[in-house]
């Protein structure tokens, strides 16, 4: 079993990884590269992953609350806005 | 002190039974008064309770909390709001209210204000206005969180928060700072985004002269530029009325 302070360090590796991805994702539709659309895939299949991980019992609650996560970023991106002319 | 937005789009024939409704609620709560502490759960959701409030200082909000600990702030309660109006007619509330900052509230049991909601048109006409007002609120809140880009949703709710702050006597009605004791989370909750989201968006805000929000205070640089960013969600009484627009020059 990990110690404590290795275990918070590992929340942070996670939450600073999560951060960034979303930030990344903004940064990507804000300038027009990826669409809103291109993004939505990536994160749907996401969601269905830590979905069936909840069916298949696996880390179920931790990834109910991942998928909960995942479709939190997807609506935020969803409200994000896309430079002039790139695709929605 | 009426609703926080001042009986919003109301005929004119109910100006004073509203009125008068207001006062005898006052009267009514008198003496009720209690510092409720930030952070205080004052309703816990699913549970039952039996008073109606009403705001004299402070900021509260309805919030819903899923299963997998995504929030919603779906309302956000200012100064002069009657809140939990629907104590009166049912058992449980099905969200949370949560008091955002210190403040002190007015309370009422259920039972009392509902004899005499029956037999005084005058605080009938008044609670039910609250529950108009609310929706109001959440009609222009569905709209913003389907159409909205998170631009225009922090916009409208800064536009949204001035109004009703000036409207209820809070501030000033040119002015162009006050007091918003909402984290950055909290926004996020309410806005429907990120926190990630909801600090670009500051940030681009900040950029742009258009407000700063920091330290539980919002700056406004320039009231124009905001509300042209927030001008599609507003409704046509916030387009309309000068507290909500009192500072663009």
């Amino acid at each position: 079993m990990p110690s404590e302070a290795e275990h918070n360090l590992h929340l942070a590796y996670a939450e600073a990884s999560v951060v960034l991805i979303e930030s990344l994702m903004l940064v990507l539709v804000e300038r027009g590269v990826l669409s809103k659309d291109q993004l939505f895939d990536a994160l749907e299949a996401a969601i269905e992953t830590k979905k069936r991980f909840v069916e298949d019992g696996i880390h179920a609650e931790l990834s109910g609350l991942a998928a909960g996560t995942l479709t939190r970023i997807a609506n935020s991106i969803a409200a994000a806005r896309c430079r002039k002319g790139a695709h929605t | 002190m009426p609703d926080s937005a001042r009986f919003a789009l109301h005929r004119s024939e109910l100006r004073e039974p509203l009125i008068r409704g207001d006062r005898k609620l006052l009267e009514l709560m008198e003496g009720s008064e209690m510092q409720v502490a930030a952070g205080t759960l004052l309703i816990e959701a699913n549970t039952e309770h039996q008073f109606v409030y009403r705001m004299v200082s402070g900021w509260a909000a309805r919030s819903r909390t899923l299963a997998d600990a995504r929030d919603q702030f779906i309302l956000v309660f200012l100064p002069g709001d009657l809140f939990a109006v629907k104590s009166m007619f049912v058992t449980r509330h099905p969200d949370d209210v949560l008091l955002l900052s210190d403040a002190v509230i007015q309370k009422i049991h259920h039972r009392e204000l509902h004899d005499i909601y029956e037999k005084d048109s005058d605080v009938a006409n008044r609670c039910i206005w609250q529950v108009i007002e609310e929706e109001r609120r959440l009609h222009n809140w569905v709209v913003g969180l389907g159409l909205g880009s998170a631009e225009e949703r922090l916009a409208a709710l800064l536009i949204d928060f001035h109004g009703r702050l000036a409207l209820s006597g809070s501030i000033p009605a040119a002015a162009m700072k006050f007091e918003m004791p909402l984290t950055q989370a909290q926004i996020g909750d309410h806005l429907g985004i990120t926190s990630v989201h909801v600090n670009r968006v500051l940030r681009a805000f900040r950029e742009e002269g258009i407000a700063i929000i920091r330290d539980g205070q919002v700056q406004i640089g320039d009231f124009e530029k905001l509300q042209r960013a927030a001008y599609l969600l507003l409704d046509h009484y916030e387009r309309t009325t000068p507290e909500y627009s009192a500072g663009a020059r």
